[in-house]
């Protein structure tokens, strides 16, 4: 009568011991799994560019390499909880007054892929009438920012995109603004893209 | 002593797998965001595997999406390699100065109302427009085309005196017939000969033997040799 108590108290231990192993290896498993997933991603480095999430409080931006040069892209990971807004912003030079038309838009927790394009045409053919058009893709959803029938014969120059971050990843607090871009005067506009809270002023201009 | 052990133990117990269990809560959303990523890559890059042999180079297709296609390209005895393009409305080719490991790759653009082409082979490339109506064209029927890639199932190894094909796009003649309408004559003309990519050293008997050269790529051929 002795020995009951002695089993169970053992056997509660036993199982105990064996939950804190099972959390503990399940652990270790996955970090281990991330780890190995994530040196993959960098060892891929050279055929494509993946933003590996290395801090999940932080703001952090891939510049993708440019691929073309009428197209920039970046991939964004916005921390939980802070909400962020991405900003565009086209200023017109003084000649044209001041005209604004920014296009803003929140960016929710996650992953985010951004592209600005700035397309003009390579070759002209007399007759055909050709357009100059700067156009903001988030996740898929194409925003057309400006659009300008070129006159004929007109050539326009590409805009200098400027790789801000040199196809390097940036990390930062999500409560700083974190510039993409600033690029032109391209036909008198200069522009500037930017993440910043979401309650912010205008930290761009 | 025993005693201590035997209450000490089950809040240390309990402390440890609550501990374990919040560690497996944020290791699991952290573990999460890279397998989302990771698992997107796997579908879209594939692996290479090169051999060693000097008489041999490797290819593979690491990136194959319509209109944007990479390669990678070992060369073990680091040859120096000609890479030679046709079509879409030029011809040109790079040297590739003995290189072991080299990356080419072939991309289209279509955006709106404008077409965009760049070829790259190792750190020399080019890139243009392509008429918009041809761009198009070849988007529309882009199914019909008879497109052929080198690698594209596995690391494929070549002799290393033979001309690579790393991508040829043939036109059949029905999506020729088609074209005769739908096109202007300048660009109809552009797909009497084949869209190619080749790839091969310098002084290689294999660049006689390229099929479906135009007069502008032979007149560069002949800059090779």
């Amino acid at each position: 009568m002795i020995e009951r108590p002695r089993l169970q108290f053992r056997l509660g231990h036993c199982l105990l011991l064996m939950t804190l192993l099972a959390v503990w290896l399940a652990d270790y498993k996955l970090r281990s799994e991330t780890a190995r997933m994530s040196d993959a991603l960098k060892s891929y480095s050279t055929i494509a560019s993946f933003l590996v999430v290395e801090n999940r409080s932080k703001l952090q931006v891939l510049e993708e390499p440019q691929l073309w040069n009428h197209e920039q892209v970046w991939q964004v990971y916005v921390p939980q909880p802070t909400p962020l807004e991405l900003l565009c912003v086209q200023r017109r030079g003084q000649a044209q007054g001041s005209a604004a038309d920014d296009f803003r838009t929140p960016l929710a927790p996650g992953r985010h892929r951004i592209v600005f394009r700035h397309e003009i045409p390579q070759t002209r053919r007399t007759g055909v009438p050709a357009f100059a058009g700067v156009y903001l893709i988030v996740d898929e959803q194409e925003h057309e920012l400006s659009l300008r029938q070129l006159d004929e014969n007109e050539m326009p120059a590409p805009m200098q995109l400027s790789q801000n971050l040199r196809g390097s990843t940036k990390s930062q607090a999500a409560t700083e603004p974190l510039e993409l871009l600033s690029a032109g005067p391209t036909d008198g506009v200069t522009w500037k893209i930017w993440i910043q809270p979401a309650d912010a002023q205008h930290a761009g201009d | 002593m025993n005693r201590f052990l035997g209450r000490a133990w089950l809040p240390l117990m309990l402390a440890g797998i609550l501990w374990g269990g919040i560690a497996l809560y944020r290791d699991s959303a952290a573990y999460r965001e890279v397998k989302s990523v990771y698992d997107r890559v796997a579908s879209e890059i594939t692996r290479f595997s090169p051999g060693d042999d000097p008489d041999r180079i490797y290819v593979r297709c690491m990136v194959n999406k319509p209109l944007h296609l990479k390669w990678q390209i070992a060369s073990p005895a680091a040859a120096h390699l000609i890479g030679v393009r046709q079509g879409l409305g030029g011809s040109g080719r790079a040297t590739i100065q003995g290189a072991q490991e080299v990356i080419c790759r072939f991309a289209v653009d279509l955006g709106h109302g404008q077409a965009y082409q760049q070829w790259q082979l190792a750190g020399s490339g080019s890139s243009g427009g392509i008429e918009w109506e041809l761009a198009s064209f070849l988007k529309r029927h882009w199914d019909e085309l008879q497109i052929s890639v080198a690698g594209e199932d596995e690391t494929q190894a070549f002799d290393s005196l033979q001309v690579i094909d790393l991508l040829r796009i043939e036109f059949p003649s029905s999506l020729l017939r088609t074209a005769e309408q739908e096109l202007s004559t300048p660009l109809y003309q552009q797909l009497q000969s084949p869209v190619l990519l080749c790839l091969g050293i310098s002084d290689s008997p294999g660049w006689q033997e390229v099929s479906g050269l135009n007069d502008m790529t032979r007149r560069f051929m002949n800059g090779v040799r």
